[in-house]
């Protein structure tokens, strides 16, 4: 039997610690991905992962059973993801983190992670965090206007205008990008 | 211009895949004639095109198992042993506010990891009891200046005074 979110953190609220267990195991990949997408560095993204599961442990008595679990995680996650940018002023992945991998076989996927993210956060570069951490929530997590209306305090009226906005903005940065691409390109021959 | 603003209303619904068979194949036609439609149809393209390689992108195992732990030892410890703090939880711990924590930071023992504050509660306590003897010191030393001024009273001294004449070398 698969229980739903929610029942799952009224379950955990109750005393049992393997429902949250279960909803760690079902969320940490998602929220690891916004993270990385938001910050644009991986060792910044464990740490929001670790800091967004432990607030939630430590606020499973304030949880609302009627609100989605889902909304309520990633209001957290954008909260937090917040808090690191700002402590570290570093929203771009200029600043790769030196943090060394233990396992020296999950060095390549490493690599092909880093590259990812910086072809992500080259096209995102133009963009204030408030509007990265809003399109991330459409676009890689797959939110509605009115989930993100209310994870973000906005209206679905203004989520609408400012994704408007914000694609205007990632068209003038794509095609910016791929002007450079190509300009490498030749430059390579 | 009213049957291409109806048009351009479909965007969202376009973008997020839920138009049928026939209104996709009507909003595909009013693709090539709306550039403003085009532009937000070809960034968010862009965008997702970026976002690929996420979808298949996992936390590191090392980091899963940080984390597992850091989880399992909040899930199983109360705050009180809880051995390393944050702010809140360090005000909370001292009985005071944050903004008074924040003020006196530079003499309470603290350490920076991952750019931001947190505290050792074993440290805290041993400098807490560092500070105690520091204010019983000046306490007792108010104490001995009372009693030597007592003390050239005539008469004969108390017990609680016998007792503080046979600790006083203690200190
Ligand atoms: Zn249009």
């Amino acid at each position: 039997m698969r229980f739903s979110d929610e029942e799952l953190m009224v379950m955990f609220a109750a005393g049992t610690t393997d429902a949250f267990t279960m909803l760690y195991e079902r969320y940490r990949h998602r929220v690891f991905r916004f993270a990385v997408a938001c910050l644009g560095s991986p060792a910044d993204a464990e740490d929001a992962v670790q800091d967004v599961f432990l607030r939630v442990a430590g606020a499973a008595d304030k949880y609302q059973p009627a609100d989605r679990f889902r909304s309520w995680l990633f209001q957290i996650s954008a909260n937090r993801i917040r808090d690191i940018g700002r402590n570290r002023k570093r929203w771009d992945m200029r600043n790769h983190s030196s943090k060394p991998l233990p396992d020296p076989g999950d060095r390549g996927r490493f690599e092909q992670r880093l590259v990812a993210c910086d072809t992500l956060q080259r096209l995102l570069a133009g963009l204030q965090p408030e509007d990265k951490i809003l399109v991330l929530l459409k676009e890689l997590e797959g939110l509605d206007g009115l989930s993100i209306a209310g994870i973000m305090g906005l209206t679905p009226e203004a989520v609408r205008v400012r994704l408007h906005r914000i694609r205007a903005v990632l068209k003038s940065a794509g095609a910016v990008n791929d002007q450079e691409v190509s300009k490498s390109t030749e430059e390579g021959r | 211009m009213n049957r291409n603003l109806n048009e351009c209303r479909y965007l969202e619904s376009f973008l997020a895949g839920k138009l049928n068979s026939v209104e996709h194949e009507s909003f595909m036609s009013h693709l090539s004639i709306c550039a403003e439609c085009w532009t937000q149809a070809e960034s968010a393209r862009t965008l997702r095109m970026a976002l690929e390689p996420f979808s298949e992108l996992a936390m590191p195992d090392d980091a899963d198992l940080r984390i597992r732990i850091a989880l399992d030892h909040q899930l199983r410890t109360p705050l009180a042993d809880r051995e390393v703090m944050d702010i809140e939880e360090t005000a909370a711990f001292l009985g005071i506010t944050v903004p008074e924590l924040v003020n006196c930071l530079d003499n309470v023992p603290a350490f920076e990891v991952a750019g931001r504050i947190r505290f050792n509660r074993e440290r805290l306590i041993r400098w807490m009891e560092l500070k105690e003897r520091g204010l019983f010191r000046e306490i007792s030393h108010d104490r001995s200046l009372m009693k030597s001024n007592i003390l050239t009273f005539p008469g004969g001294l108390s017990d609680e005074q016998h007792d503080e004449k046979a600790n006083s070398g203690s200190f």
